[in-house]
């Protein structure tokens, strides 16, 4: 189909006299603008450039002449400054700038380059030979200067994805100092991509750092709640197969993290949505972590993500972890969240040293047994039961327990507990509970590990005796107790708390024989007297009488 | 060599780019390596012929010979020193002061002849004023001095401008 009428003529097919003429009149950058258009433009603009634009004076000078009087400059600035005189010399002095950085500078302008996201830059310096890991010192916005940060840090500082992957490219190191310092910024400043891409190399089981934050990548990813990149882990660690052991540890603690975050410690959890914690919880569960984990360290026992999780503000989430153990009905789980002193060494548990692992749900079973009892229709004995749970969690720390000074409580917390309140410390609490039920609490049998995990804990009397460091508050416990619960409630009520009123002394047999080896036990401890005045800071009391009520007012 | 030793004290006439003929003592003429090489080429035998300078005029050439006149007994710069020490200092003798106080066209026209005439001190000179024209001043300064139009679109402006951050904050 050949064309009808000739072309229209364009600027590229008028005669190069014409073109001068209508060039002569254009500026220098529109000029150039017009350099842009097509090759050849570009090279009919750089000519005439040359000849007609930068024909004289400095400009006119070749550039072996313009370099001979850019190295009388000798400082920096100069240079840069006469670099930013006209395009003429720019490419050429930057060049020569960049050149003595790396040969006398130790490239530092490669950080400054990764800092501002210079690319082009960056590339000049890195072609040239400068050295990708250079440390330059960093300001950051709030004032602290860095001086250990290579500039793979600092673009994944600022999450600048091309210059990471261009330093990455460059054989840039991950690490520094055996700190994954690249990665642990991208995640801090919640740069999921740059994060992504730092972990292509990742091992899972790593450190971010082996020395200072014993924190894994997972966890920190959950700390920050990057949802992508958890899912970016859990996914590389699912193609492996069966999953390890460190790995659903790993999971584990990261689940307690990010629980962490956002679980109210006031006495009141506000609802809130938190789609990510949402997203990040469900996918750890999906994958393997473990809500019952409990990190245990030579300091305390932290509780379980399980418990941390009644207390988090994201009602979805409360029910994730209802679900996940299906044994808990609704309605306990909504029990559970009035239940802050469970939830009361979370803060502490943010350290992990020394982790161990440990065998399968002990919360579970603990909830197992309240169901069970929840049938009888009786509340006190779930005060009895917690209570139990709680002593036994206390015999284990008593002997370490002078090592906790704040475990006596504050006015607050005693006012606290007059209005119903259970709040104290349980630092050294629950680790050594019960016989633990299978993870699949519906397969066991909640209600006979009940019992025997209630005797189990009074013939620990001795050590029941020492728990006298624990505060404790006069509160009128006037109910009379189910049966069942008297059974193991009365001893510790009946002694030490004589202002408590009568009604407790009417206990049965049992109970009477359960104190009496108690006394025993004190009697060889120490003083009867003296074990009698210790006796009522006992916070099992207050405890028991302040649950009564609580529980009162969640049932009703 | 012997023969250029006899030579030494003759003259030898150059021809400028505008085809006037200067006549220069051949000792002056040699501060320009190109000129003494293409004498030893010769071997001495047409001292008589004018040597074409092609590349520079008479004006800048009566500048550029006035000072080899001045510097004639200057040592020959050896070629490791020329390397550092050389570049380091701006330092200019008071005498090459008062030479390069000149029009920027007669400057850039001399720097031009002493590099094509390869004479490396007057270029040094050369370069080192221009150098101290240049220091301290920002862009907008350098090119008033040396009328130079800003060329950089508003765009590459602000690019340069982040590239060139370092050079401010210290």
């Amino acid at each position: 189909m050949a064309p009808m009428k000739p072309p229209l003529a364009g600027l590229l097919d008028i005669p190069t006299e014409l073109l001068l003429e209508i060039v002569s009149r254009l500026r220098t950058p529109d000029l150039r603008r017009l350099g842009r258009v097509n090759h050849a433009l570009y090279s009919f603009v750089g000519h005439y450039l040359v000849r007609y634009r930068y024909n004289s004076g400095l400009l006119s000078l070749p550039n072996e002449l313009i370099l001979a009087i850019v190295q009388h400059l000798n400082n920096g600035r100069d240079r840069s400054r006469f670099a930013r005189v006209s395009l003429r010399v720019y490419p050429l002095v930057m060049d020569y700038i960049v050149r003595h950085n790396v040969r006398h500078g130790r490239s530092h302008l490669l950080s400054y380059a990764a800092r501002l996201n210079l690319e082009g830059m960056a590339r000049k310096i890195l072609h040239i030979g400068g050295d990708v890991n250079v440390f330059g010192g960093h300001r950051f916005a709030n004032g602290i200067i860095n001086e250990q940060l290579t500039p793979l840090s600092i673009a994944a500082y600022y999450g600048y994805e091309g210059m990471v992957r261009l330093l990455l490219g460059s054989g840039a190191s991950r690490t520094v100092n055996g700190i994954r310092m690249a990665l642990f910024m991208a995640m801090v400043e919640h740069h999921e991509t740059v994060a992504i891409m730092l972990s292509r190399n990742l091992d899972l089981s790593d450190m971010i750092s082996e020395t200072r934050m014993k924190i894994s990548a997972l966890q920190l990813a959950c700390r920050e709640k990057l949802v992508n990149l958890v899912q970016y882990y859990l996914n590389r660690g699912s193609k492996r197969g069966r999953l390890s052991k460190t790995l659903i540890r790993d999971r584990s603690i990261a689940l307690r993290m990010i629980l962490l975050r956002d679980a109210s410690r006031e006495s009141f959890v506000k609802r809130e949505i938190h789609e990510d914690v949402y997203k990040i919880v469900l996918l750890l569960l999906q994958s393997g972590a473990d809500p019952d984990y409990r990190v245990v360290t030579a300091r305390f026992v932290a509780s379980t993500a399980r418990v941390i999780s009644s207390r988090h503000p994201d009602p979805r989430v409360r029910v994730l972890f209802a679900k996940s153990a299906s044994a808990i009905g609704p309605e306990e789980s909504s029990l559970l969240i009035g239940r802050r002193w469970l939830s009361e060494s979370a803060d502490e548990a943010v350290e992990l040293q020394g982790v161990r692992s440990e065998s399968p749900p002990i919360e579970l079973s603990t909830f197992a047994r309240l169901s069970d009892f929840v049938k009888e229709g009786d509340i006190y004995t779930f005060n009895f039961l917690d209570e139990s749970e709680i002593e036994e969690g206390d015999d284990q720390g008593a002997g370490t327990r002078d090592t906790y000074p704040d475990l006596s409580l504050d006015d607050t917390d005693m006012a606290d507990w007059r209005v119903g309140e259970l709040h104290w410390r349980r630092r050294n609490s629950e680790h050594d509970e019960p016989p633990p039920l299978s993870v699949f609490p519906q397969l066991g049998n909640p209600t006979s590990v009940a019992t025997h995990v209630s005797k189990d804990f009074w013939s620990n009397g001795s050590a029941l005796t020492k728990m006298s460091f624990r505060p404790m508050q006069t509160l009128n416990v006037g109910a009379s107790p189910s049966r069942k619960a008297e059974q193991f409630k009365k001893p510790t009520q009946v002694e030490p708390f004589p202002q408590l009123g009568e009604s407790p002394r009417t206990s049965n047999v049992t109970a009477v024989n359960v104190w009496a080896s108690f006394t025993m036990n004190k009697a060889s401890s120490g003083p009867g007297e003296s074990s009698r005045r210790e006796q009522p800071l006992n916070p099992k009391n207050p405890g028991k009488a302040s649950k009564k009520k609580k529980w009162e007012r969640v049932v009703l | 060599m012997a023969s250029a030793s006899t030579d030494a004290a003759k003259v030898i006439k150059v021809t400028t780019s505008d085809g006037i003929d200067i006549t220069v003592d051949r000792q002056v003429a040699e501060r320009s390596i190109l000129i003494k090489n293409l004498l030893e080429d010769l071997g001495g035998e047409s001292t008589d012929e004018p040597i074409p300078i092609p590349n520079v005029n008479e004006a800048v050439m009566k500048k550029v010979l006035e000072w080899c006149e001045h510097h004639k007994a200057d040592p020959p710069a050896s070629q490791d020193d020329d390397s550092d020490s050389r570049k380091k200092s701006t330092d200019i003798e008071e005498w090459d002061q008062k030479f390069m106080q000149v029009d920027q066209e007669m400057l850039f026209e001399i720097i031009l002849a002493a590099n094509y005439l390869d004479i490396k001190a007057l270029l040094d000179v050369g370069c080192k004023t221009v150098a101290n024209m240049i220091k301290g001043k920002s862009p907008d300064e350098i090119r008033k001095t040396f009328n130079i139009q800003n060329d950089f679109t508003p765009e590459e402006e602000d690019q340069i401008r982040r590239e060139n951050e370092w050079a401010e904050d210290r």
